[in-house]
């Protein structure tokens, strides 16, 4: 009887220690009554969010399990076409991530659908183990990361490159990773857990490309017309301050990066997708469904192969976190009125966004909820 | 004595002018525009031209033979793309062949020739700079964001081949001396 007692009381500090720690923390990993695995991410839509669903809606395999993720959607009161924003690809290239945040806190649509997925990969964001097979960059970063608003200081999650290899349910290839439909060398082993590399993805294979095939289900049945992929480079490296586009939308591309000069003074360089190489976002969803694809690189302190482990990733004097997250959104906007423009019809009109000045120079903090 | 040195310094600064741009439009619709590099600026030019409302065909891999004088003014938009060259199927080689190939086509069928170098910094090294000067060498006009000339190169070739060059701070600073080249 004595040792039910101490049993009982065991299991009751345990479960106290277990709800505290999940409140202060805001994140846990946790299953709700469907079986979602689910991270409790602190995200307050605008008054304008239609409804959330799950990509697990899309390929009901994700239910469950932590490849699952939410999905926004904002709807306008005329007909239009759709835009599709995916943040966290890479769950440690955060600007992409709080980009996607910033459209769900202060969006509103009047015109088509926006849909956006701020975490494409959840086991990545919550997965910063330092493997000593991934270059260091990949998981180089704050665990959370803090920006003060008007309802007080909030906290958001930081992540690494790949999924979780405890949650990715195959072996990395020992012979390295080759997409299964491409001709080239292979790529580290790791890369099987690289999302951007598992386009259009597979029902039959791990959880990184069982999310792949669940987005391009969501492209698909939604009928997306424009995509966004919204990643982050090395801050000194080729790829930063770019736009990457499907060469049969990369004419839309040119003409927004003009009107983004033109416009705001911003330069992006642009880069067309290099179609033999596979298992990227912006090849094969514009290869494999209607929708016109980019993606958009901006330059990441933490990301830079030498920098150091405590790295300021939101308050980069160079490249601070509110300037990142206002290219991705403005490099949306510019895509989107072209868009609207040449297919009227299907034209996607949005408000409620901060201004790019506004953004870049007082940061997320005044904007979000 | 005062009025001397005005009136010389008004020259001086209107021969700058007329150098730092062309004033005069030289060259004639339709174009035809290729990649020397293939690079993705190619597409970036095509946009310009479209603002610009200057008619064009685009091809970025054109061989000379193609050329058949229906396109008046040849416009090269400079710079290798390693990535550009290996997704279109061409070595670097090959492709300098090609340029020079279609240079001197163009020569013999009299066509305009402007050279675009809008990808700054990027866009320069061996491999640019090897399509560069002989497209220069052929060039009747240049347009170049700055980034691109800080080590002077496009200054010296221009000068040695006695043809105006733009210079602009920006890609999208580009359209108006491109749009000014056509008559």
């Amino acid at each position: 009887m004595v040792k039910q007692k101490k049993l009982v009381a065991v299991l009751a500090v345990l479960f106290l220690f277990t709800t505290a720690a999940h409140n202060v923390f805001a994140q846990a990993s946790v299953q709700d009554i469907h079986g979602r695995y689910l991270i409790e991410h602190d995200y307050r839509p605008s008054s304008s969010l239609a409804r959330t669903g799950w990509l697990s809606d899309y390929y009901p395999e994700l239910l469950g399990t932590p490849g699952d993720s939410k999905v926004y959607y904002f709807e306008g009161s005329k007909p239009g076409g759709t835009l599709f924003v995916g943040g966290g690809t890479h769950a440690n290239e955060i600007a992409g991530i709080m980009a996607a945040v910033m459209m769900i806190e202060t969006l509103n649509v009047e015109a088509g659908r926006v849909i956006v997925v701020p975490n494409m990969n959840s086991s990545a964001i919550g997965n910063q183990e330092r493997e000593p097979e991934l270059p260091a960059y990949t998981s180089r970063g704050p665990s959370w990361i803090s920006i003060r608003t008007s309802s007080g200081i909030r906290y958001f999650k930081y992540g690494s490159r790949a999924t979780n290899k405890a949650h990715q349910g195959v072996a990395d290839p020992s012979g390295g990773y080759v997409h299964p439909d491409s001709s080239e060398a292979p790529l580290a082993g790791w890369e099987f857990r690289n999302l951007n590399r598992a386009y259009p993805g597979r029902s039959d294979s791990g959880l990184t490309q069982k999310i792949a095939y669940a987005v391009m289900q969501l492209l698909i049945k939604e009928k997306v017309d424009v995509a966004f992929d919204y990643h982050e480079a090395d801050a000194g490296g080729r790829l930063a301050n770019m736009m990457v586009a499907n060469p049969k939308n990369i004419e839309t591309a040119a003409g927004a990066l003009f009107d983004l000069e033109l416009d705001y003074g911003l330069s992006l360089k642009l880069e067309p997708s290099n179609m033999e190489f596979r298992g990227l976002s912006h090849r094969e969803w514009g290869a494999g469904t209607d929708a016109q694809a980019f993606l958009i690189e901006t330059p990441n302190p933490a990301m830079v192969a030498d920098a150091p482990d405590d790295v300021d990733v939101v308050n980069d004097p160079e490249n601070p976190l509110g300037s990142r997250v206002a290219k991705h959104l403005y490099a949306t906007i510019a895509v989107v009125r072209l868009f609207s423009d040449e297919h009227p019809d299907k034209a996607i009109r949005f408000s409620g966004l901060p201004g790019f000045e506004d953004l870049s120079d007082k940061g997320l903090g005044p904007y979000l909820q | 004595m005062k009025r001397f040195i005005l009136i010389c310094a008004f020259i001086a600064a209107l021969g700058a002018s007329a150098f730092a741009q062309q004033s005069t439009a030289f060259a004639e619709k339709p174009a035809l525009v290729t990649a020397i590099g293939q690079s993705a600026d190619f597409e970036m030019i095509k946009v310009l031209l479209n603002r610009a409302k200057v008619p064009y065909t685009a091809d970025p891999l054109v061989k000379a033979e193609k050329l058949d004088g229906s396109a008046k003014t040849l416009v090269l938009v400079v710079g290798a793309s390693s990535k550009g060259l290996g997704a279109a199927g061409i070595s670097a080689e090959a492709e300098l062949v090609r340029t020079q190939a279609l240079l001197k086509k163009a020569k013999e069928l009299k066509l305009s020739i402007i050279v675009m170098h809008v990808g700054g910094a990027a866009r320069r090294g061996a491999m640019s700079d090897a399509f560069i000067k002989p497209c220069m060498e052929a060039a009747d006009f240049a347009i170049v964001v700055a980034a691109g000339d800080e080590d002077g190169l496009f200054t010296d070739l221009a000068a040695k081949a006695k043809i105006n060059l733009a210079k602009v701070d920006r890609i999208s600073s580009a359209g108006a001396p491109l749009a000014a080249a056509f008559k």
